[in-house]
C-alpha cells in the first residue's frame, strides 16, 4: 500500500483544500472577485508600465541624440536662445576639444494633397549644424551622404523607413518661412536605438535651417566634446565660469534627468487615478469575503468545534483570497499591457509626448503583483479575522441577529477625514496645477483621506436615499418593492460598501467635470471680455500644454502686415517655464508689443491703467498674474529678475492682472525684454485686426489665402475656434483621467452583481414562496432589477452630490485664494449622463442575478436550508 | 444485571459543579441550566435524558467546551477548563473531545469520507495516515459504500451516522453525543449504540443525550435533567427500569413545579 494513498472518497489533501471547495461552491462570487483583482492589477500594471515607458523614453532621449556630446550649453531648462558669441567663449575654454552650435526647427510633413499634416508622425525636428564639424550626435550614416547643399537633408533611419523615404527622395516640409522641398541625401542611425513615439529627427546644414526657421542668430544649444582627460563635470565647471548666469551647462544625462523630473508630478497624478481601481477592488474583495464568511458561519463554527484554531480559520479564508489573487494577477498583467498601450497612444495624441514602445520592466511586474496581493490581503483581512472570531457555538445557532448598524463613531471619523481632505485637496490639485512633487503628494494624500471619509460616510447618505427612492417603488409594486428594498436595508454596511465604489469613482468624474466646466466657462468668458482681435494666426496643432509646435518667423508677420485688409498684427510670444523667474511654480512667460497690444486685448490691470501698464512694459517692466504675486510675495514696485541665456534683466513690476491662463502664474513683459533676457525672436501666435470692422471677412480671406499658398504649417482661426481649441484641450486632459477612472467604475459594477447574487441566495425562500403563490419569472426578475437600480442610482446620486460638493468647494477655495473671478460651472449634461450611467449600471448588474433568481425551482427554493 | 456494582468506582474523568447558563436578558431571559452537578468516570457511558427544553444540549455544549457556563465549573482530570483561553480550549476540543451535533453539522461541500476525516485535517494532519481508519468507521456505521457521497445525497439518518464516525476518528477520550440515535430506526440506532458501547469498552468515555429509553438503557448510568436541574439518576442496563424512573421523575417533578 502506498503511503500517500488517501482514504476512499477523499480528494482533499489538507485543510487548505477546504478553501478551494468553498470557492468552487460559489463560482459567480469567486469569478467576480477575481475579475475585480484582474481590473485592479491591470490598471496598476498598465500605469506602472506607462510611467516606466515615459521615463525610459525621456531618460534615454538626450543620451541618444547627444551620443558623442559631453556637455550641452543651453538656456536654463532649455528656454530661449544662447547668444551667438557664447560659441566662441566656449571654444576658448581649456579642455574643450570641439564645440558645435545648433539651431533646431520643428517642421511638418506636407502630404500628397499639399496640406501640412498634424500629429507626432508628421512632425520632424531638424537640427541645423555645421555638418563638416565634429559629430556630436554619434550618428552613423547608413545610406547616402551628408547633406551637401542648402536644399538637402538627412533623416533618421526608423522615421524615414516608416514614411517610406529613402536616399534620393524629396521630402516636402512646412517651415516657419514657408514650404520647403528637400532632397534626402542620406539616412543616419543613432548610436543607440531611438523611439520618439513617432516624432522624427533629421539634420541639415546650419545655414539652411537658419533660413527655414528665420532664426538669424543665436543657438538653441551648443554641444561640447571634452578633450581627453577632462571630465564632463570639470569641463562644465570651467564653461559655467565664462558663460552668463542664465545659461545652463549640463551633461546629456543631467538634461534627461531634468526632463524626467518634470514628468514626475504627472506620475503621481497617474498613480492616483489608477489607485482608484485598486481602492475599489479592495471593497469588492472585502464585500465578497464578508458575504462568504456570513454564509459559512455554521460551517466555521463546526470547524472550531472540531478543534480548528482561530488562526487556522483566519489563514484559510485569507488563503482563499490569495488563491483567487493568483489567476487575478496573471490576467491582470495581460490586461495591463493592453491598457498601457491604450494610455500611451492617448498620451501621444492628447499631449504630444514622445512616448516610445512599451517598456515592461521587471520592477513594474513585481510591483503590480505585489499591489494585487496587498490589495487582496487588505480586502480579505477583516473578513478573515471576523471568521477567526466565530465562536464554536455558532455551529449550533448559525447566523443570528442582523448586521451591525453603522454608528456615530463611524460618522464622526468619516467627517473628520472627509472635511479636511476636501479643504486641502483642491488647492494642491488645481491651484498649482502640475506643480511640485511635494504639492502633488500632499494633494494625493489629502484627496485619499477625503475618499476614505466618503466611504465611511456612505451608509449615512446611501441608506436614507434608498429609503426615499424605495417609497415610490413600494407604492407602485407593493410586494416586489418590499422584497427589493428589504435586503438592501437589512444589510446597511454591505449595501453602502457596494454603493461606495460608485460613490467614490463617480464623484471623481463629477469633480473633474465641475472643474473643467468652471475653467472652460471662465476662460471662455475671459476671452470674450479680453479678446479684441479679429483673427489669430497660429501654428497647426497649437494648444496650451499641447504637443510642441513650430514657432512663427518674423517674415510671416511682415507678409501679413503687408496685406491690405490688415489693420494691426501683433505677436504674442509665450514660453512655458517649469519655474517662473523668482518663483518655484511653473507658469507662462508672455511677451507682447506694448504699443500695439491694447488694440487686440482689452484686459484691465490692477495697480495701473492700461496705458500706464503698457508704458511700463515698454520701459522694461513686467505685469504679473495674481498667483505669481502670491507665490512669490512680489507686488507692484518690486522687481522680478529674468535670468536668461541672453543676460539678466531686472523688470520692475508695474501692474498685476487676473488671468486664468496657467492659473494666474503668469509674467508678462515686452518683446524687447524677452529678447534681451532670453534671446527669443520667434512668435508663438499673431493677433490680427482688420483695418475696419467691415473688412473682417476680407481679412480672414486674405490671410487664409496667404497661409494656404505659402505657409501650410499655420492656420488662421476665429475667436470661436480659439475657444473650441481650449475646450478640446481641457476636455482631452480630463477625459484621459476619466477613462482611467472608468476601469474603477467597472469594478463597482461587478460589486453590485456580487451583492445582488448574495441577496438572491438570502431570499431563496421568499422567492420560492412568491413563485409558489403564482409569481411569474418576470416578476422575480423585476424585483432584482429594482433592487439593482436602487443601489446603483443611490450610489451614483450620492457620488454626484459629493462630487458637486467637492467641486464647488474647490472652485470657491481656488477663487478665494488665487483665481479671482473664476466662475463656478455646473456640468449639467455630464451630471445627466452620470445619472443615466447609474441606471444603466444597475440594469447591467441585474442581468445575471435576475436570471438566477427567476430560474430558481420553486420546490427547491422552498426546501432551501 | 448489576455490571456497574461489581465494577470498582471509576476514577472521575469529568466533573461539573454548579453549572448555570441563561440565554437572553430581561423579561425574555431563559434559564437553561440552574446549578447542575455531574461527575463522569473514565470509561463510563452516561446517558442524559429529559424533556425537550430541559437544558440537555446546553449542558453537553458546556461539557464539550463549545460554550461557557455563567457560573460553576467544569474540569477534566481535575483541571478546570471553563476559564481557559480560547487557544487552550481549541486544543482541548481538537485533542480530547469528540462531538456529535444534534443537527449533524456536516460540511456540505465535503463527501462523507472527507467529513469523517475533517478532525484530522483541522488538526493539521495528512489524510494518508487515516485511510484505514476512515474506511473502518464508515463500515462500522454501515456507510462503507457511500464514502464519496455529499451530505445532500444522504438521508438524515445517514448524515447522523457520518457525524458519529467523524466524532470518533481520532479516538477522543471523551465523546459527547447529542441525540446520536434521534433520526435512526431501531436497527440503525441499535448498531450506533453498539458502536458507542464498544468505544467505551476500549477505554473511552461517552456522554450522550437521548430521548430513547431503549438507547439510554445501554448506558452505565442515566442522568435525568428537568428545567435545568438534575432531578435523578438511575443505573442503566434495563429498559423497563429506565422508563419507570423517567416516569417517576416526570410525575414527581409535577407537584414540585406546581408548588414553586
Ligand atoms: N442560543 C439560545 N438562545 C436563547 N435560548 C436558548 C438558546 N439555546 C437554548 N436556549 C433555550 O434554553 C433552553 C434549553 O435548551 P436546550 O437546547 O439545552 O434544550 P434540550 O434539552 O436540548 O431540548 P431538546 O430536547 O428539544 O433538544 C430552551 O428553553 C431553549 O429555548
Ligand atoms: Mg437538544
Amino acid at each position: 500500500m502506498i503511503a500517500s494513498a488517501r482514504p476512499a472518497g477523499v480528494r482533499l489533501r489538507s485543510f487548505a483544500g477546504l478553501g478551494g471547495r468553498s470557492l468552487r461552491a460559489r463560482p459567480l462570487r469567486s469569478g467576480l472577485t477575481a475579475a475585480g483583482i484582474v481590473l485592479g492589477v491591470g490598471m496598476a500594471f498598465g500605469v506602472l508600465v506607462l510611467v516606466a515607458t515615459i521615463h525610459s523614453s525621456f531618460g534615454s532621449l538626450f543620451n541618444t541624440i547627444y551620443g558623442n556630446t559631453d556637455v550641452i550649453v543651453s538656456g536654463k531648462a532649455s528656454v530661449g536662445e544662447v547668444p551667438q558669441r557664447t560659441l566662441g567663449q566656449v571654444r576658448r575654454v581649456e579642455g574643450v576639444k570641439a564645440a558645435s552650435g545648433q539651431v533646431m526647427g520643428l517642421f511638418r510633413v506636407i502630404g500628397t494633397e499639399g496640406k501640412a499634416q498634424t500629429g507626432a508622425a508628421a512632425t520632424l525636428f531638424v537640427a541645423g549644424t555645421n555638418l563638416r564639424g565634429p559629430d556630436t550626435a554619434g550618428a552613423t550614416l547608413v545610406e547616402g551622404t551628408k547633406p551637401r547643399g542648402p536644399r538637402q537633408i538627412e533623416l533618421e533611419e526608423a522615421w524615414a523607413r516608416s514614411h517610406g523615404l529613402t536616399r534620393g527622395d524629396t521630402i516636402r516640409l512646412a517651415t516657419p518661412t514657408g514650404e520647403a522641398a528637400l532632397l534626402v541625401s542620406g539616412i543616419f542611425r543613432f548610436g543607440t536605438a531611438l523611439d520618439l513615439g513617432g516624432y522624427g529627427t533629421a539634420a541639415a546644414p546650419l545655414g539652411s535651417v537658419r533660413r527655414m526657421t528665420g532664426k538669424a542668430t543665436g543657438w538653441d544649444g551648443i554641444d561640447v566634446i571634452a578633450a581627453s582627460g577632462v571630465s564632463a563635470a570639470e569641463l562644465s565647471r570651467r564653461i559655467r565660469a565664462v558663460v552668463g548666469p542664465g545659461i545652463e551647462v549640463a551633461t546629456p544625462a543631467a538634461k534627461s534627468e531634468e526632463v524626467n523630473e518634470a514628468m514626475s508630478s504627472l506620475d503621481i497624478v497617474l498613480y492616483f487615478f489608477s489607485g482608484m481601481a485598486i481602492f475599489v477592488s479592495v471593497f469588492l474583495i472585502l464585500n465578497s469575503f464578508n458575504m462568504t464568511v456570513l454564509q459559512r458561519i455554521r460551517e466555521i463554527g463546526t470547524l472550531r468545534a472540531l478543534g480548528a484554531s482561530r488562526r487556522r480559520i483566519a489563514t484559510s479564508v485569507l488563503g482563499e483570497a490569495l488563491f483567487l489573487a493568483i489567476p487575478g494577477c496573471a490576467l491582470g498583467l495581460a490586461l495591463g499591457i493592453g491598457l498601457a498601450e491604450l494610455l500611451a497612444a492617448a498620451m501621444r495624441s492628447f499631449f504630444g509626448l514622445p512616448i516610445a514602445a512599451l517598456d515592461v520592466t521587471p520592477g513594474a511586474l513585481v510591483a503590480a503583483v505585489a499591489i494585487g496581493l496587498l490589495a487582496t490581503t487588505a480586502g480579505a483581512l477583516y473578513p478573515s479575522l471576523r471568521a477567526g472570531r466565530i465562536a464554536p457555538v455558532r455551529a449550533l445557532t448559525g447566523a443570528v441577529g442582523s448586521e451591525r448598524r453603522p454608528g456615530l463613531p463611524r460618522a464622526l471619523l468619516g467627517a473628520a477625514l472627509f472635511l479636511p481632505g476636501m479643504a486641502i485637496g483642491g488647492l494642491f490639485w488645481f491651484s498649482n496645477a502640475s506643480g511640485t512633487t511635494t504639492a502633488a503628494i500632499v494633494g494625493v494624500g489629502s484627496t485619499l483621506m477625503m475618499f476614505v471619509g466618503m466611504v465611511l460616510l456612505a451608509p449615512f447618505l446611501v441608506m436614507p436615499l434608498i429609503d426615499l427612492l424605495a417609497r415610490p417603488v413600494r407604492a407602485l409594486m407593493p410586494s416586489e418593492g418590499r422584497l427589493a428594498t428589504d435586503s438592501l436595508r437589512m444589510n446597511p454596511l454591505r449595501t453602502s460598501a457596494t454603493a461606495a465604489a460608485l460613490v467614490v469613482t463617480l464623484s471623481v468624474v463629477v469633480v473633474n467635470a465641475t472643474m473643467s466646466a468652471s475653467f472652460l466657462g471662465s476662460i471662455s468668458s475671459q476671452l470674450d471680455a479680453h479678446f479684441a482681435r479679429d483673427l489669430t494666426v497660429q501654428p497647426l496643432g497649437y494648444s496650451s500644454y499641447g504637443p510642441p509646435v513650430s514657432a512663427i518667423a518674423p517674415s510671416l508677420r511682415r507678409q501679413i502686415a503687408a496685406l491690405p485688409a490688415v489693420g494691426t498684427v501683433t505677436p504674442e510670444r509665450i514660453v512655458y517655464m517649469r519655474k517662473l523667474p523668482g518663483s518655484r511654480e511653473p507658469g507662462l512667460l508672455e511677451a507682447v508689443e506694448p504699443s500695439r497690444w491694447p488694440r487686440v486685448d482689452k484686459s484691465e490691470y490692477e495697480g495701473a491703467s492700461t496705458a500706464a501698464a503698457m508704458a511700463g512694459l515698454g520701459a522694461g517692466g513686467a505685469v504679473v498674474g495674481r498667483r505669481f504675486a502670491e507665490a512669490t510675495g512680489l507686488g507692484v514696485g518690486d522687481t522680478v529678475a529674468l535670468r536668461g541665456a541672453g543676460g539678466v534683466v531686472r523688470a520692475p513690476i508695474v501692474a498685476t492682472t487676473d488671468t486664468f491662463e496657467a492659473n494666474g502664474n503668469v509674467v508678462m513683459v515686452s518683446l524687447a525684454t524677452l529678447r534681451r533676457a532670453y534671446g527669443i525672436t520667434s512668435d508663438s501666435t499673431l493677433a490680427l485686426t482688420a483695418v475696419s470692422p467691415d473688412r473682417r471677412a476680407a481679412l480672414a480671406r486674405q490671410v487664409g489665402a496667404l497661409l494656404e499658398r505659402r505657409y501650410p504649417g499655420f492656420e488662421a482661426v476665429s475667436d470661436a475656434e480659439v475657444k473650441k481649441q481650449y475646450e478640446s484641450a481641457i476636455n482631452q486632459q480630463f477625459s484621459f483621467f476619466d477613462a482611467i477612472v472608468g476601469i474603477a467604475v467597472i469594478v463597482g459594477l461587478l460589486g453590485i452583481i456580487n451583492t445582488l447574487s448574495m441577496a438572491v441566495i438570502e431570499r431563496t425562500r421568499e422567492i420560492g414562496v412568491l413563485r409558489a403563490l403564482g409569481g411569474s419569472r418576470w416578476r422575480i426578475r423585476r424585483t432584482m432589477l429594482t433592487e439593482s437600480v436602487l443601489i446603483s442610482v443611490a450610489g451614483s446620486l450620492v457620488g454626484i452630490g459629493l462630487g458637486l460638493l467637492v467641486g464647488i468647494v474647490w472652485i470657491i477655495s481656488i477663487r478665494e485664494s488665487t483665481l479671482v473671478g473664476l466662475k463656478l460651472g455646473i456640468p449639467t449634461s455630464m451630471l445627466i449622463a452620470i445619472a443615466v450611467l447609474g441606471v444603466l449600471i444597475g440594469v447591467l448588474a441585474a442581468i445575471v442575478p435576475a436570471r438566477r433568481a427567476a430560474r430558481l425551482d420553486p420546490l427547491k427554493a422552498l426546501t432551501y436550508e | 444485571m448489576s455490571s456497574t456494582s461489581v465494577r470498582p468506582d471509576p476514577a472521575p474523568l469529568l466533573e461539573a459543579r454548579g453549572l448555570t447558563r441563561a440565554f437572553g436578558a430581561g423579561a425574555t431571559a431563559v434559564q437553561a441550566l440552574r446549578g447542575v452537578d455531574l461527575t463522569v468516570g473514565e470509561g463510563e457511558l452516561v446517558a442524559i435524558m429529559g424533556p425537550s427544553g430541559s437544558g440537555k444540549s446546553t449542558l453537553l455544549h458546556i461539557l464539550g467546551a463549545l460554550d461557557r457556563p455563567d457560573a460553576g465549573s467544569v474540569s477534566i482530570d481535575g483541571r478546570r477548563y471553563d476559564d481557559l483561553s480560547d487557544r487552550e480550549l481549541t486544543r482541548l476540543r481538537g485533542e480530547v473531545f469528540g462531538f456529535v451535533f444534534q443537527f449533524f453539522n456536516l460540511l456540505p461541500t465535503l463527501s462523507a469520507a472527507e467529513n469523517v476525516l475533517l478532525p484530522a485535517l483541522v488538526n493539521g494532519e495528512r489524510p494518508a495516515g487515516y485511510a484505514a481508519r476512515v474506511d473502518a468507521l464508515l463500515g462500522r456505521v454501515g456507510l462503507g459504500d457511500r464514502a464519496a457521497h455529499l451530505p445532500t445525497e444522504l438521508s438524515g439518518g445517514e448524515q447522523q451516522r457520518v457525524a458519529i464516525a467523524r466524532a470518533l476518528l481520532r479516538h477522543p477520550r471523551l465523546v459527547l453525543a447529542d441525540e446520536p440515535t434521534g433520526n435512526l430506526d431501531s436497527k440503525a440506532g441499535g448498531s450506533v449504540m453498539r458502536l458507542l458501547r464498544s468505544v467505551v469498552d476500549d477505554g473511552q468515555t461517552v456522554v450522550m443525550v437521548t430521548h430513547d429509553p431503549g438507547a439510554a438503557a445501554l448506558a452505565d448510568r442515566v442522568v435525568f435533567l428537568r428545567d435545568g436541574e438534575i432531578s435523578g439518576e438511575v443505573e442503566g442496563g434495563d429498559t423497563a427500569r429506565v422508563i419507570d424512573a423517567f416516569r417517576e421523575i416526570e410525575a414527581g417533578a409535577q407537584p414540585e413545579r406546581a408548588a414553586a
